[in-house]
């Protein structure tokens, strides 16, 4: 199956989802940072790698999808948490890029431009993610 | 910032299609590209956490695994799932124990 994107989706999630988002990834982002000045950065580092869009993006697909099949007059479906799933093994495969992202970034930074090196990080992360992804559909996923 | 970042990797996650693609930015880095970001640019220090996420990650991982399972094992069973009382006692065809077996009509 091909990556595809479909940009009128944006318009069936609502302003207040949008707004639970971004309030939430500034409350983690804070929480991080407390913790951090806190406890040492070291533990606060380890709230870097809080799953922050996966709650929030997880439970509006099984809420979207769970009104599509309403809209049809399906009032009792598990497709929403069938989707939700779905994103779940996403996330999973995700993580093996955030490590790499992490791991990136604690080796070069040291030596070099953070720019550069945060490009570089986000570049590891997208090429990881994608290939493990990739090799899971080819592999696993039957 | 934080709020920001993790705003745009979610909206990614709503246009990309299939949707197990979709949930690879559901663990992007947004925490850690706030986060470091800020401290790199407010007194350079943020070599030092970013070891953290090498061992939150785990956390993570686990996170999601437990995840799929759960939401995968409700569906087929069909249980409700927590939090949601317009689902109800579905019938899936997910299997459990491994990533695999996600029906392809779900992916679309």
């Amino acid at each position: 199956m091909n990556v595809s994107c479909n940009l009128g989706a944006l318009a069936k999630t609502k302003w207040y989802e949008y707004l639970v988002r971004f309030a939430f990834g500034g409350a983690i982002t804070v929480t991080a940072g407390i913790l951090a000045k806190r406890f040492g950065p070291v533990f606060g580092g380890l709230f870097l790698a809080f799953p922050a869009i996966f709650p929030a993006s997880a439970t509006l697909l099984a809420k979207h999808e769970t009104r599509k099949k309403q809209n049809v007059g399906i009032v009792s479906s598990s497709r929403g948490r069938q989707a939700a799933a779905v994103d779940a093994a996403g996330a999973t495969l995700g993580s093996v890029g955030l490590a790499a992202f992490a791991l990136t970034i604690w080796k070069l930074l040291p030596y070099y431009h953070s720019a550069l090196v945060f490009l570089a990080a986000k570049a590891v992360w997208l090429t990881l993610a994608i290939l493990t992804w990739r090799i899971w559909r080819k592999h696993l996923c039957r | 910032m934080g709020g920001m970042i993790v705003s745009l990797f979610a909206s990614l996650g709503d246009v990309l299609k299939p949707k197990s693609f979709a949930g690879l930015f559901g663990a992007a880095p947004s925490v850690a590209l706030a986060t470091l970001g800020l401290t790199v640019l407010a007194d350079g220090k943020g070599v030092c956490r970013s070891r953290g996420p090498i061992h939150g990650r785990r956390s993570c991982i686990l996170l999601c695994i437990l995840g799929t399972l759960y939401l995968a094992n409700a569906a087929q069973k069909g249980q409700p799932c927590a939090g949601d009382n317009r689902e109800s006692y579905g019938v899936a065809g997910s299997r459990i124990g491994n990533l695999g077996g996600i029906p392809a009509a779900i992916e679309k």
